[in-house]
C-alpha cells in the first residue's frame, strides 16, 4: 500500500499473452539455469510426444471404423503445396512450444526480473511476522 | 468425471486436451513415484552428511532445505516439478489464447441482470499481489491483454481443474462445498445469514455453493483482479446464480460496518502478506453483524509438524511462486484474530475433510482444510 503497483507480466513481441509469471523462475543447478532449461525443454517435448501418440491412437481407431488400411495409405500419401505450407506452420508452432523456456528467459531479461527480487518478497513477507 | 461446462469455459482441441492429460499424468507421476525419493535420499545420504559436517541434526526446515539444496536428486526433482507447473499453465494458456476474443465476447453478452458486476479501474493492486504472480500463473489475477479480457479467469478455472485432476469437483467448488456441508451444516445448523461475503473469489468457484446453501441470502464476492471478476460474473450468471461481484481489496472494502452475517474465503489467506492478512481480519470484524461468522478456509500451520515435512511443504514458498505459503503457516491465526478485534474465546481453528488429494507427496483419499472461525 502507498507504493505504485508493479507492472503486470508482459509477453515478448509476437505473443499476445505472457508465458512466464512475475517473479523469476527458480534455478536448481550451479550452471546459471542451463540444466533447468534443458529439463524444461525435455518436459515440454514429452508432452508433445504424448499428444502425438494419443492423436495417432485416435486416428487409427477412426480409420479402422471406416475400413481403411492406414499403414498402406500413409506410405502412398503425397501432400499438396497448401498442405505442405500448413505443415511448416504447424512445425513452427511445435518448436515454439518445445523451446518456450527461451521466451521466458527473454521476458525476464526484458523485465529485469531476477530470483533475487523474488527472494526479497519472501524476506519481506517473513519480516512482517 | 469431466469439468461441467458453462458459457465461459474454454474448449480444447484434441491435442490441447492431450497435453493437459499429460500434465496431469506427469504431476501424478512426480507425486507418487518421484517425490518419495526426496525423503529417501534425505535419510540415506543428505542427513548423515549434514550430521557429519555439523555435529548435529538439521535444526529446522530451513536447515533441512539447505542440506537438500546441493543434492542432485533434489535438484532434478525440483527442476522437473517446476517445469510441470509451467507446462500446466502453458498447456491451458495456449487453448485460451486461441479463443480469448471469443471468451471476452461471451462475457460481454452474459446476462447482466443476474447478480451484478462493479469494477474499479483505480483500485491500487497491493504489493503482495503485484510483485509475484501467485503459483506462477502468467498474468496473475489482474493481467489484461485485450479489451474486456477474461483470459486469466479462464486460465484459473480450467488450470485449477487440470491441476487438481478433477478432485475439486465438476465445478471446482470442493472448498466452498466443504465449508457449507462439512462445517456450517454440522456445527451451525439453522444458521440463516441475510448477507454473505466471499473474499478473494477469483473465478467464483467457491462462491456459488453459498448461493445454493442459503438461497434467501444476498451473496457478494470481491477480488483484486478485474479479469477474474468479469469471468466470475459471466460464469455465475450462465450457471443461473445471482452473485454481486465487486473489485475491492479485502483489507479495506467499501461495505458499511455490520453488513454481513457470514464472511468466507477459500485458500486466499496463504496468498496474502502477514500484515495484509491482519488488516483483512480487522476488516472482517468491522463488517460482521453481531453474532456473525468469519470462516477462512486454508491449510494447516507448521506448529507440531516435523522439520522434514515442513521443508517439503515449504518448497512451494521458495520455488513455486507461493511466497506467503510459509509465512501464513508460521502465524498464530487465533491470536492474530483476537489482535484484530475478535473476542478472546470467540475464535478457533477447525479441521474439516474435503474430497481432495493433498499435494505434499502424501497420498490421501480425502484432504483436510483448516478453518479459521471467528464469531462477532
Amino acid at each position: 500500500m502507498g507504493e505504485p503497483a508493479a507492472p503486470q507480466a508482459q509477453p515478448v513481441e509476437g505473443r499476445s499473452f505472457p508465458t512466464t509469471a512475475r517473479g523469476a523462475r527458480p534455478t536448481f543447478f550451479d550452471d546459471d539455469g542451463a540444466t533447468d532449461a534443458v529439463l524444461a525443454i525435455v518436459t515440454a517435448l514429452a508432452a508433445e510426444v504424448w499428444a502425438l501418440r494419443e492423436r495417432q491412437t485416435t486416428l487409427e481407431a477412426v480409420l479402422v471404423e471406416a475400413g481403411i488400411d492406414a499403414a498402406t495409405a500413409i506410405e502412398a500419401y503425397r501432400p499438396d503445396g497448401d498442405e505442405t505450407a500448413a505443415r511448416a506452420a504447424e512445425a513452427a508452432a511445435f518448436a515454439g512450444r518445445v523451446y518456450r523456456v527461451f521466451e521466458e528467459m527473454r521476458e525476464e531479461a526484458l523485465a529485469g526480473d531476477t530470483q533475487a527480487r523474488y527472494l526479497e518478497v519472501v524476506d519481506r513477507a517473513f519480516a512482517e511476522l | 468425471m469431466s469439468q461441467q461446462t458453462h458459457a465461459l469455459l474454454p474448449d480444447e482441441t484434441h491435442d490441447e486436451a492431450a497435453r493437459e492429460s499429460f500434465v496431469q499424468a506427469l504431476k501424478s507421476h512426480i507425486a507418487i513415484r518421484v517425490s518419495p525419493g526426496v525423503r529417501e535420499v534425505y535419510d540415506q545420504r543428505v542427513r548423515p552428511q549434514w550430521v557429519d559436517e555439523h555435529g548435529a541434526e538439521p535444526a529446522d526446515r530451513h536447515e533441512v532445505r539447505e542440506a537438500l539444496s546441493s543434492d542432485t536428486y533434489y535438484r532434478l526433482w525440483s527442476s522437473v516439478r517446476r517445469s510441470s507447473q509451467h507446462l500446466l499453465w502453458s498447456s491451458v494458456g495456449d487453448a485460451i489464447a486461441r479463443q480469448a476474443e471469443d471468451l471476452a465476447e461471451r462475457a460481454r453478452s452474459a446476462d447482466a441482470g443476474l447478480g451484478s458486476l462493479r469494477l474499479d479501474p483505480d483500485l491500487e493492486i497491493p504489493w503482495y499481489n503485484a510483485d509475484v504472480d501467485i503459483h506462477a500463473m502468467p498474468g496473475g489475477y489482474r493481467g489484461e491483454y485485450m479489451d474486456d479480457d477474461v483470459s486469466v479467469g479462464a486460465l484459473f478455472d480450467r488450470g485449477v481443474y487440470v491441476y487438481a485432476m478433477g478432485q475439486m469437483g465438476a465445478l471446482n467448488d470442493d472448498y466452498g462445498q466443504s465449508v457449507c456441508r462439512n462445517f456450517l451444516a454440522v456445527s451451525h445448523p439453522g444458521f440463516s445469514p441475510r448477507r454473505i461475503l466471499d473474499m478473494g473469489c477469483t473465478s467464483g468457484n467457491s462462491t456459488l455453493p453459498y448461493a445454493d446453501a442459503f438461497p434467501d441470502a444476498e451473496v457478494h464476492a470481491i477480488d483484486l483482479g478485474a479479469p477474474v471478476l468479469r469471468y466470475a460474473h459471466a460464469r455465475a450468471s450462465s450457471l443461473g446464480r445471482a452473485v454481486h461481484f465487486s473489485q475491492q481489496n479485502a483489507e479495506c472494502t467499501d461495505f458499511p460496518g455490520g453488513h454481513f452475517d457470514l464472511i468466507v474465503s477459500h485458500i486466499v489467506i496463504h496468498e496474502m502478506s502477514p500484515a495484509a492478512l491482519r488488516r483483512m481480519l480487522a476488516e472482517c470484524r468491522r463488517l460482521l453483524a453481531p453474532g456473525g461468522l468469519m470462516v477462512h478456509a486454508d491449510f494447516a500451520g507448521y506448529a507440531g509438524v516435523d522439520p522434514v515435512t515442513q521443508a517439503m511443504i515449504d518448497w512451494d514458498t521458495y520455488y513455486n511462486h507461493e511466497p506467503f505459503w510459509g509465512p501464513m503457516r508460521d502465524m498464530d491465526l487465533v491470536a492474530e484474530s483476537v489482535g484484530a478485534g475478535f473476542d478472546d474465546g470467540a475464535v478457533e481453528l477447525v479441521s474439516v475433510p474435503t474430497g481432495r488429494m493433498l499435494q505434499t507427496g502424501k497420498q490421501q483419499k480425502t484432504g483436510q482444510l483448516t478453518l479459521l472461525v471467528g464469531q462477532a
